[in-house]
């Protein structure tokens, strides 16, 4: 399969990551050949398997914790107003 | 010394653990400028805790007094920077303790550092750090492996006798096999990921590496068990049956094309085996040979979810400058590295609505054809063994294709797809004298058994 610049740029907008065009033409082979390694797993019949193992991870209960050290938490803040965090514009 | 004596001459006064303490962080002084094993030693604080241990009465110091134990950069340790070896948490500080750092001070080991590793457990070679790269302390010119590259160095190098490190796809036990020493990576929930940064969260494992088996044993019985901050964690089953006799087996079909001194040191260690009254029984893993690239997926997958959380705002890399916050995060987020960048985008592109079936889910498929595999053959045999590398430790820098890398873990990626534990000991040297190593993969929460089949094989 190929990954065409496109794609690549479009991606990486999901993931949020900015890339610069030096980095993009390394990316864009380097996933390339990736891709086509891991494309093996397709060979793989797995008609058999009728879903996917949902009981990996079991659940907790759905309820909040309380975490004791919240001071470390607001003096981690890159910029704060008292004890709330301060981010950039949205729009 | 070992860390199961230092634990008794401390806990008998024969030493004290300020004694220990001195000497380990004199030879770390000496050794670490040469290896950048550590990031950073936690010299006053570990001296701190010495001296309190020394003040408890004897025999009531704990199982680990005052053992020095290195922890890997992406174990909190409360106070303390834990920077996953990557800029973007440079100078993040740990709000709490991992339970594994709970657990190993309430035994009274002294943590006296962080070691360096692959930039967020991503990497076969230690090159990923964002503060360079570990060396092997067999060979200066070559790699620790990775990502627990500092860890296994510490350790090899006696800096310290046990290091934790975290094992994804092979980063406990690659490393040690490189540098030589002991490594498990326990079966998936035996050990607390609470305060582990998550890479992949459904197959990353905390493990010790050590000198030898007794303190690998000792040190995992101390961090084991189940931990309510971690619901894939459980409790080890009671009354598991201790055996005398083993079969191992030997899963051919999956070890074709192996490279000659790699051949020939596995072959001695089934002769070894034999000659210890082991049965050797050959096995199938069918579908071992696609762990790597289920592995690849699957964590790349969890990977882009798990570090969407680093935007540099609640904490880490910050870019003052940004224009609005979309930007910000762009920005703040270039702080990773190169590799992590690549398996972001890969998993980002695993899990597009355009290949997720193709890619994560069959990936998950597959991955679950590979645990029957195990689960089959551990049916027939105590055991499965293997090598645990392809190869012995490669030169820094030798090695720049990163499917060649990516290979590096062929041999370890099944266990963490199947979440079965498995150990590397030192078998056999290599063309270029460097330590191979011989891997055990057991049944889940097995782990007694392994050491137990390991120390028929421990120094050979």
């Amino acid at each position: 399969m190929e990954t065409n610049l496109q794609e690549l740029k479009q991606i990486a907008k999901l993931a949020k990551i900015e890339l610069s065009a030096q980095e993009e033409e390394k990316l864009i082979k380097q996933i390339a050949s990736v891709v086509n390694w891991v494309e093996e797993i397709q060979k793989v019949n797995t008609s058999a398997l009728t879903c996917v193992p949902a009981d990996f991870t079991p659940k907790r209960a759905d309820s909040p914790v309380h975490f004791e050290n919240d001071a470390a938490l607001v003096a981690a803040f890159n910029d704060k107003r008292d004890s709330l965090l301060k981010v950039k514009k949205v729009l | 010394m070992k860390a199961i004596d230092i634990a008794k001459k401390v806990n008998s006064g024969e030493v004290s653990a300020l004694e220990i303490i001195t000497e380990t962080l004199t030879g770390i002084k000496e050794k670490n400028p040469s290896l950048n094993a550590f990031l950073e030693v936690f010299e006053e604080d570990a001296i701190k805790r010495a001296k309190e241990i020394d003040t408890l009465p004897q025999n009531q110091k704990g199982k680990l007094a005052g053992v020095p134990i290195a922890i890997k950069d992406n174990i909190l340790y409360e106070g303390h920077v834990c920077s996953c070896a990557s800029k973007m948490l440079a100078n993040y500080k740990a709000p709490y303790n991992a339970t594994v750092v709970q657990k190993l001070l309430k035994e009274g080991a002294i943590i006296v550092g962080r070691t360096n590793m692959d930039e967020f457990a991503m990497g076969s070679s230690n090159e990923n750090s964002a503060f360079g790269p570990v060396k092997n302390p067999l060979d200066l010119a070559r790699v620790p492996g990775g990502s627990s590259g500092g860890s296994a160095a510490a350790v090899a190098s006696g800096m310290v006798p046990v290091a934790l490190g975290s094992d994804t796809g092979g980063s406990i036990r690659q490393p040690a096999s490189f540098c030589g020493v002991v490594g498990i990576k326990p079966t998936y929930g035996s050990v607390s990921r609470y305060g582990l940064t998550a890479f992949a969260s459904s197959a990353d494992q905390i493990g010790p590496i050590t000198n030898n088996i007794e303190d690998n044993e000792l040190v995992l019985s101390v961090i084991s068990g189940e931990d309510k901050n971690d619901s894939t964690s459980k409790p080890y089953p009671k009354n598991k049956e201790e055996k005398q006799n083993f079969t191992l087996g030997v899963p051919n079909d999956f070890l074709v094309n192996l490279e000659l001194p790699t051949a020939e040191a596995f072959k001695q260690s089934i002769e070894l085996f034999k000659s210890k009254g082991v049965q050797i029984k050959e096995v199938a893993l069918p579908h071992a040979k696609f762990a790597a690239p289920c592995y690849h997926i699957l964590t790349a997958s969890e990977a882009s979810s798990n570090l969407a959380r680093f935007d540099g705002l609640r904490y880490g890399y910050n870019v003052k400058d940004a224009k609005d916050l979309e930007d910000t995060y762009l920005k703040n987020r270039s702080a990773f590295g190169p590799e992590v960048k690549r398996r972001i985008i890969l998993g980002t592109f695993s899990l597009s609505s355009a290949h997720s079936g193709d890619f994560y889910l069959q990936a998950q498929k597959v991955r679950e054809l590979i645990k029957q595999d195990f689960q089959k053959a551990l049916k027939e045999v105590d055991a499965i063994i293997m090598p645990t590398t392809p190869n012995g430790a490669f030169k820094i820098g030798e090695v720049e294709n990163i499917l060649t890398l990516y290979l590096a873990d062929l041999f370890t990626c099944p266990a963490n797809m199947a979440g079965v534990p498995a150990i590397t000991i030192p078998f056999g040297k290599d063309k270029n004298n460097m330590p191979l190593g011989l891997q055990i993969c057991g049944n889940y929460f097995d782990e007694n058994l392994l050491y137990k089949i390991a120390k028929l094989a421990e120094g050979e």
